[in-house]
C-alpha cells in the first residue's frame, strides 16, 4: 500500500502525498515531542518537515519505510535548530497523553511522566534520538543508523549507554520515594 | 561497581535481545543462570519498559496542518518561479543590450538609430493588421 502510494507520489499525485504525510503525521510529532519536549518547537519542525518532504519528493528514493525518510528529515531540521539555538525550552506539559481513567491516577501517571521527560531531557539529543527511535518506535539499528548517519555499532552503543543512564536515574527516584 | 567483561558483552547482548535484534541463544542464557547481575539487569529492562511506556505519546493527526504544508509549499513554487522569470529577464535583457553595445563599439551606431526609427514608425503602422487578425480570429472563435 504504502509503495503505491509513495510510486503515485512521486509521480506528481498529490491526494498520495496527503495520504502518506497523514499516515506518518504522528510518528513525526511524537518522536520531536520526545526530542524537543517543546510544543512550539515542535509544531514548527513539524511543519518544515512536511514542506521539505512535498518538496522534495521527486528526490526520494524509496529504501525503507516512508516514515524513515520523514523522521530523517525531521533529525535535520532539530539538529540546524539546535546548532542556531542551543537552550531549548523544556516544557514538561506536553498534553498529548491519553485521558486517564480517574483523577487519582490522572494525578500519579502526570508526575511519572514529568519523571519520564526529565529522565530523558537530561540525556544527551544524540544518545536521545537513538533511544527514543528504538524504544518508542522499535526501528531497527540499520534504520536508527541511516537516519542518524553514524554505524550500527555507535547506535548499539549509544542504546546501552542510555539504558544505563535511566536506570541509574529510576534507581535515584525510587530511592527518593 | 566494576564489571566483568562477560558481564558487560552479556548485558549489550541482553538489550539486542530486548529490543528484538537478537534471539536468545544458549550462551546468554548459561551466562544469566548464573550471573546474578546480568539476570537482575534483563529484570530491570522489563520494568523500566513498564515505566518508560507510561510517557507514550500519539499525538493526533492535524489534517489542517497538513493542507497548510501544501499551501506554503506553493507560495514557495511561486516565488522560484517568479525568481526564475527574473532572471531569464536580466539574462536576455543583458545579452541584447551587449549585442547593441558591441555593434556600437563595431560603428554601426547609424544603422541602429535608423533601425530603431523604422521600428518605430512601422509598429504603429501594424497596429491595425494586428487588430484586424485578432478580431477575425474572435469572430472565428464566436461562430465555432
Amino acid at each position: 500500500m504504502e509503495e503505491r502510494l509513495v510510486k503515485l507520489a512521486k509521480k506528481g499525485d498529490k491526494t498520495a502525498l496527503e495520504r502518506l504525510l497523514q499516515s506518518n503525521y504522528s510518528i513525526v510529532k511524537g518522536y520531536l515531542l520526545k526530542m524537543t519536549m517543546n510544543k512550539t518547537l515542535t509544531e514548527d519542525i513539524v511543519q518544515e518537515t512536511m514542506m521539505k518532504a512535498i518538496l522534495n519528493i521527486k528526490k526520494y528514493k524509496p529504501k525503507g519505510k516512508f516514515s524513515t525518510w520523514l523522521i530523517t528529515i525531521a533529525t535535520n531540521l532539530y539538529r540546524d535548530k539546535l546548532r542556531k539555538d542551543k537552550r531549548i525550552i523544556f516544557e514538561n506539559d506536553l498534553s498529548y497523553h491519553e485521558v486517564p481513567k480517574n483523577l487519582e491516577q490522572s494525578v500519579i501517571d502526570k508526575i511519572d511522566i514529568e519523571k519520564i521527560n526529565k529522565i530523558l531531557f537530561e540525556l544527551p539529543d544524540e544518545k536521545r534520538m537513538v533511544f527514543i527511535l528504538k524504544h518508542y518506535y522499535g526501528y531497527q539499528y540499520k534504520e536508527i543508523s541511516e537516519i542518524v548517519k553514524c554505524p550500527i555499532g555507535t547506535v548499539r552503543s549509544r542504546l546501552h549507554y542510555c539504558i544505563k543512564q535511566i536506570q541509574l536515574q529510576m534507581e535515584g527516584v525510587n530511592d527518593n520515594e | 561497581m566494576i564489571m566483568s567483561k562477560d558481564c558487560e558483552s552479556c548485558q549489550k547482548k541482553l538489550v539486542d535481545i530486548f529490543y528484538n535484534e537478537e534471539n536468545m541463544n544458549n550462551e546468554v542464557k548459561n551466562h544469566i543462570k548464573t550471573c546474578h547481575s546480568c539476570k537482575e539487569f534483563f529484570g530491570r529492562l522489563y520494568q523500566m519498559k513498564d515505566i518508560m511506556d507510561k510517557a507514550k505519546i500519539e499525538p493526533s493527526i492535524e489534517y489542517a496542518e497538513i493542507l497548510q504544508s501544501f499551501k506554503e509549499v506553493e507560495i514557495i513554487k511561486e516565488k522560484r518561479r517568479n525568481l526564475f522569470d527574473l532572471i531569464l529577464f536580466i539574462i536576455i535583457s543583458g545579452v541584447l543590450l551587449g549585442l547593441v553595445a558591441l555593434l556600437i563599439v563595431e560603428k554601426y551606431l547609424v544603422e541602429i538609430i535608423y533601425f530603431q526609427l523604422v521600428m518605430y514608425i512601422i509598429i504603429p503602422l501594424s497596429l491595425p493588421v494586428i487588430i484586424k487578425i485578432r478580431s477575425l480570429k474572435e469572430e472565428y472563435n464566436e461562430r465555432y
